[in-house]
């Protein structure tokens, strides 16, 4: 049985949004890069920027993905940095 | 009264050009010099309404002239200096006000960070603006030529500066640059619009730039307030049309095609998102003039 992985958002990101319909904008401060993210990869930065660290189940959970889905959007946010884990 | 350039005696023009013509347009002071006579012409028709300063501090000294040596003879050339440094290649001898217009732009986007830069046209009506950022070939500057000729105060054709401050936007109001088929085009449409001389086979093919309405110059110190970002495309046979764009994409294209987005940092981001949350961001495809001006007449309605 694998544990159970906690997310966050990567410390030295410093992250900016805005939403506009269904797309989010992010901005990463240490990086200067810009991304436009679903709304699902939206949905998943807003709950960890909201309440911290989070567990896959449960943010799985909190944004209404399922885990499929989750891991893949939480590989891609931990590709340009914007997320860790431990 | 102010001094302008158009008060000028067409001697007086050329010999305050030879030593230093302090010219204002928007927010920026250049201290323009050339000694070419189609240089002082293109001044003389394209920039009668605009300001001339006497002294203090300039934002920028430029200069267009012939280039010396062995090209005095062969195959002439012009190039434009900045500083006395010289950042482009020359060109042919008869492309030096386009050069000067290419310059003076360059010298915009490359200096005034203090501003969010957006490559955009920027059009005000009833207190709304409307900015027009469009790739090339989508039939900006011609429809943006037509808007200024109808009415619409013209802030600039391809410069869109955000106060940061309020994120307002601050006019230049300088020439319109016209393009190939564009030139005929307006030229028919407005009869009385004035147009400078075409310089032919530039890197842009043929380009000729159109006199800023006074009334646009006139008010180049007034701010105006985004109200709509449209990103215009002309299509043969199209109906004149908008369509909601994605305001996340309309951020994008404008950070991408900002001068100084990503120098910005952090600030950027902010004055770009600020400027979409204001906007309602449309596609426009169009194909004939008097439609489009009727929809964006619709716009502000």
């Amino acid at each position: 049985m694998k544990a159970p992985r906690f997310w966050r958002i990567a410390d030295a990101a410093d992250l900016a949004w805005r939403r506009w319909e269904d797309e989010y904008v992010f901005h990463h401060a240490l990086a200067n890069d810009t991304h436009r993210l679903s709304e699902p990869a939206g949905s998943v930065l807003t709950q960890l920027l909201r309440d911290g660290e989070v567990e896959s189940a449960a943010l799985a959970d909190a944004c209404g993905l399922d885990a499929q889905d989750l891991e893949a959007i939480l590989r891609a946010l931990v590709k340009i940095d914007f997320l860790t884990w431990r | 009264m102010a001094l302008t350039l158009g008060l000028l005696s067409a001697r007086d023009l050329r010999r305050r050009l030879a030593l230093g013509l302090d010219l204002r347009t928007g927010p920026f002071r250049f201290l323009i010099r050339s000694r070419r006579e189609d240089v002082a012409r293109g001044l003389e028709r394209l920039y009668p309404d605009f300001p001339l300063e006497v002294d203090g501090f300039r934002d920028f000294h430029v200069r267009v002239d012939a280039v010396a040596g062995l090209r005095r003879c062969y195959k002439p050339q012009c190039n434009f200096w900045h500083d006395e440094h010289a950042p482009f290649k020359p060109l042919p001898l008869n492309h030096a006000f386009p050069l000067l217009e290419w310059g003076m732009n360059w010298c915009i986007a490359g200096y005034a960070q203090h501003y969010l830069m957006l490559h955009a046209a920027v059009l005000e009506r009833r207190g709304r603006a409307v900015i027009l950022p469009g790739d090339p070939g989508a039939g900006k500057s011609t429809l943006t030529a037509a808007l200024a000729l109808s009415g619409w105060r013209l802030l600039s054709d391809e410069i869109t500066l955000i106060d940061r401050e309020d994120g307002h936007i601050v006019p230049l109001a300088r020439p319109i640059s016209l393009k190939n088929q564009s030139i005929a085009l307006i030229r028919e449409a407005f009869p009385e619009a004035v147009i400078g001389d075409t310089a032919l086979d530039t890197h842009k093919g043929s380009v000729a730039h159109l006199r800023p309405p006074p009334i646009s110059v006139a008010r180049m110190g007034e701010k105006a307030r985004p109200a709509h970002i449209v990103f215009p495309r002309w299509r043969a046979e199209a109906t004149a049309r908008l369509t909601r764009h994605s305001k996340a994409d309309a951020f994008i294209h404008a950070a991408t095609h900002g001068f100084n987005y990503s120098l910005l940092g952090r600030l950027g981001f902010e004055l770009n998102a600020a400027l979409i949350d204001a906007c309602a961001c449309w596609d426009f495809e169009y194909s004939r003039l008097e439609d489009a001006l009727a929809a964006f007449e619709e716009l502000v309605a």
